[in-house]
């Protein structure tokens, strides 16, 4: 769960009130005026985030893949009420059309990405800086329809021509992982759609029951709500990525960004990840 | 308008400012086009189009428009004869459903089609049940997505061109000897060709192009259900010159059927 | 074909929504029907019947011999199986297909292959003498081009019945004098019933030998145009024919023709009556004159010259049109001229209504 303590609340309020407009070179300021008129007996002081020792204030965004956005949408609020000065703004698309923007101009500081072949395809295009980092594991997972009208059981039933099957198309991160699947099984996946969709796309056909069976992202099946059922994979066999997180060569603030990535890597900002369905690191 | 040029016999010509907004709209419609062609890998053009499954899609492409077109016409032209023609209970809000694929999102058209054709679909558990027959994930289905959302194209301008042809002039045909059907075929067809000639080609050139309701209801299987605007999508991911090499590739060819289409019919009017 | 068997016989009610067409025509080989009356009279109606492009709402259609449609018998032949020629009044030739093959339309339903259709069809247009416009499109044709044109269409599928809608509409004053001498000779070839709607006395006096009055929906009428010219029975025919025709009361020698107009009438019957007169029995005086006897005042609401006299036309109380002289509106006659009215009495004709 995020951490959103009272003080910090109100330190967030107090801080626009007072700051509007500045950068990070603010000090942090202890005379709050109590302009709110609410809890203004907290200590404004108050240390509730692992990252909050030191005020941060600014504006930042974060680019990510759609799936990414569960967990990542719980990171802006926990970083947020920890750090009341900053501003993060979420961007989530899927990956080629994140580094095109990035590669026209847009600016941003830190780039999330489902796995490592797609963080490559970002350092590739020099867009980032550093070293990326871990910040969760990507599990593959089998996707039926709830009444699993495949006697679907295990991955064995991948090689099965009489059913319907959609898996991610090749090109995407959950498509290379499925690939990487097939060979680590070693069973010949009888695919009818490989879908561009990706991951949600595969569990959005599972939900509407045109699909006996689907090989996604664990994390996404929580989308098919109650029309999908997950079957775990063999830990055998399973294959996994790592989501990584890099800062940006276009941050403005390095300092932020970094804050930010740091924050993703503590225990905290990892539990946000695998409360969603990822795997731990 | 005030300011306006004016031709050699003095008469009113057309107003400034509809060529300064008129030539920006153009200049719209142009520049991102434009930044495709430049921005095309045309150095390794040959290497890239004759990479395993551009021919496939684009072959398959071809086919499904054109398979997409004829079953809109089949359809699309009666529909539009009885809307035109026909007193109908409620003609207005056919006439609303009937550019509703123009109006969805293309995946939610894929949507419904999947919730009216799909196995678990209002009539598509019975196409399953009584003649096997599966239309998710297959050429067929493709078809059948691709038409739902190019209909629209059919109905509309067909309808117009129906309720425009003189009546007068299928009595006198009548009065001449020709039984109805032949008298649709011999007089009504022929004078809507110009209409029948633009709403083909639009249908077809929108067929060409659609993405969403194909993947949604069809899916994506290279040789089967990949058409050309999937392969491009599916590109982006990797390459983004090949993706724009590819929507060039799709663009070609129906470019180049708006161009001739619209040199038809303009020269049959004239004659 | 027997003479009897190319009779056509149309006695029914054709229902129009707006008002019904009760109509009975009956027409023999080598008679040409003239139908007048205003429009909206059911004109057009009675051809659309006849052709089969309505139905009657009872009564009975019958064309060479043949019933196209009698509701009680279930009996109905559509139009297509007809043998009608019909000349629209805007021709109605198609535009996708060169004049040559408008011709040839017909014919090619009747079963004739493209060659033999195409070979007729060139012998229509010679005789209509159009044949070198065979390769043209209908849209570059002059309006009596187009005329022949559709005329050699009408005739080449050989009907039985010719219809022919207000033929010369469309023409310029010029070109319908040609092209009525013209049509007179094919109508005086073509064996079968010709029924022509016209607003035109030329076509009823140079083309008929039979006229229909309608009006509203009714038949008032059965003639001949000299019956027409001579005693007209409803205000639009006496007007086709150049003349006034007012309905009025007769007693005692004297015609009632609105309240306080009373016009002397020595000859003819007593209670209602129409009373016909020709424009010049219509005598005009400015209203500062004196009164002349048996007149009555009214005001000018329209005049037009009309080659070296003018015709006015008056409104209220009794409309009429008068033929006057150029010097009365060298005088001052003008619209809404008050002026003093008076009828001939030696001019009169008066009929029972």
């Amino acid at each position: 769960m995020p951490i959103r303590s009272r003080a910090g609340g109100v330190v967030a309020l107090a801080a626009i009130t007072v700051l509007t407009g500045c950068g990070s070179s603010a000090a942090p300021d202890t005379s709050v005026p109590a302009a709110t008129g609410t809890a203004a007996s907290s200590s404004p002081a108050a240390d509730a985030s692992p990252t909050s020792s030191e005020a941060l204030a600014g504006a930042m965004t974060v680019m990510a893949p759609g799936p990414l956005k569960a967990a990542l949408d719980k990171a802006k609020a926990a970083f947020e009420a920890a750090n009341p000065q900053v501003t993060v703004t979420m961007n989530y698309a899927h990956i080629p059309t994140l580094l095109s923007q990035l590669s026209e101009g847009v600016s941003a500081d830190v780039l999330l990405t489902p796995d490592e072949g797609t963080m490559k395809m970002a350092q590739g295009k020099e867009l980032t800086t550093g070293t990326p980092e871990p910040v969760a594991t990507n599990v593959l997972a089998l996707v039926v329809p709830a009444d699993n009208p495949g006697k679907v059981t295990g991955v064995a039933d991948l090689g099965k021509k009489a059913l319907t099957i959609a898996v991610c198309a090749a090109e995407l991160p959950c498509g290379k992982l499925t690939d990487a699947l097939a060979k680590k099984a070693d069973v010949t996946i009888e695919a009818d759609s490989l879908e561009p969709g990706g991951s949600p796309g595969v569990v959005t056909k599972v939900a509407t029951g045109e699909v006996d069976l689907g090989v996604v992202f664990a994390p996404d099946i929580k989308t098919g709500g109650d029309k999908v059922t997950a079957i775990p994979i063999d830990a055998a066999v399973v294959t996994t990525s790592q989501v990584l997180a890099v800062e940006l060569g276009a941050s403005t603030d390095p300092t932020l960004a970094q804050a930010f990535l740091d924050f993703l890597t503590t225990p905290e900002g990892a539990a946000l990840f695998t409360g969603v369905g990822f795997g731990p690191l | 308008m005030r300011i306006a040029r004016r031709d050699s016999a003095g008469t009113r010509a057309t107003p400034i400012v509809i060529w300064v907004l008129g030539s920006l709209g153009a200049i719209f419609l142009i520049l991102p086009l434009l930044g495709l062609i430049v921005r095309a890998p045309w150095g390794d053009l040959g290497e890239r189009l004759t990479r395993p499954g551009v021919g496939d899609a684009l072959r398959l492409s071809v086919l499904c428009a054109t398979g997409s077109t004829i079953l809109a016409l089949l359809l699309g032209l009666p529909l539009a004869w009885l809307l035109a023609r026909q007193s109908l209970p409620g003609k207005p809000l056919i006439r609303a459903i009937v550019v509703v694929p123009l109006l969805l999102p293309p995946i939610v058209s894929g949507i419904g089609l999947l919730a009216a054709l799909g196995r678990r679909g209002l009539v598509g558990g019975a196409l399953d049940n009584w003649f096997g027959l599966r239309l998710p994930f297959s050429t067929a289905g493709v078809i059948v997505a691709v038409s739902y959302v190019a209909l629209p194209f059919v109905v509309v301008t067909l309808e117009g061109a129906f309720a425009s042809v003189n009546r007068q002039m299928e009595n006198a045909a009548a009065t001449l000897g020709a039984s109805p059907t032949v008298v649709t075929r011999t007089v009504t067809l022929p004078l809507i060709l110009p209409s029948l000639v633009a709403g083909t080609v639009l249908a077809w050139a929108r067929s060409m192009g659609e993405f969403g309701a194909t993947v949604t209801f069809a899916g994506n299987l290279p040789g089967r259900t990949q058409t050309l605007p999937l392969a491009t999508f599916l590109a982006l991911e990797t390459d983004l010159e090949q993706a724009i090499l590819l929507s060039l590739l799709l663009l070609t060819p129906t470019v180049a059927m708006l161009v001739l289409a619209r040199g038809r019919w303009r020269g049959m009017g004239a004659t | 074909m027997s003479e009897r068997a190319r009779r056509v016989h149309l006695a029914g009610s054709v229902d129009l929504g707006r008002f019904v067409l009760d109509i009975d025509l009956r027409a023999d080989p080598g008679d040409v029907v003239a139908l007048v009356g205003p429009n909206g009279s059911g004109k057009s109606t009675a051809l659309q019947t006849l052709a089969g492009l309505r139905r009657v709402r009872s009564g009975r259609v019958e064309i060479g011999g043949v019933v196209v449609d009698e509701p009680a018998a279930r009996q109905w032949v559509p139009a297509h199986r007809r043998r009608i020629g019909y000349l629209f009044q805007s021709l109605e030739l198609f535009p996708h297909l060169n004049v040559l093959d408008n011709v040839a339309y017909g014919l090619r339903r009747q079963g004739l292959n493209r060659r033999e259709a195409r070979e007729q069809a060139v012998a229509w247009l010679q005789a209509a003498g159009v044949e070198h416009l065979a390769a043209a499109r209908p849209v570059t044709l002059s309006g009596g081009q187009a005329q022949r044109v559709a005329m050699a269409r009408a005739l080449a599928v050989d009907p039985d019945l010719l219809l022919l809608d207000e033929p010369m509409s469309a023409l310029d004053a010029e070109s319908r004098l040609t092209i009525r001498s013209d049509l007179r000779r094919r109508l005086d070839a073509f064996d079968g019933v010709a029924v022509l709607v016209t607003h035109d006395l030329l076509d009823v006096v140079a083309l008929a030998n039979r006229v229909v009055v309608l009006d509203d929906g009714q038949v008032i009428q059965t003639t001949t145009p000299d019956g027409l010219r001579s005693h007209p029975r409803t205000r639009h025919a006496a007007a086709l024919v150049g003349r006034n025709l007012v309905r009025g009361m007769r007693t005692n020698g004297v015609v009632r023709l609105a309240d306080g107009v009373d016009v002397p009438a020595a000859a003819g019957p007593d209670g209602p009556v129409d009373v016909i007169c020709s424009p010049s029995a219509v005598q005009i005086l400015p209203r500062h004159a004196a009164r002349p006897d048996d007149s009555w005042a009214s005001t000018v609401a329209g005049i037009e010259a009309v080659g070296d006299h003018a015709k006015a036309v008056l409104a209220a109380p009794v409309p009429l049109s008068a033929r006057v002289g150029l010097d009365l509106v060298a005088d001052g006659l003008r619209l809404d001229s008050h002026v003093w009215v008076r009828l001939d009495p030696a001019e009169l004709t008066v009929l029972t209504v």
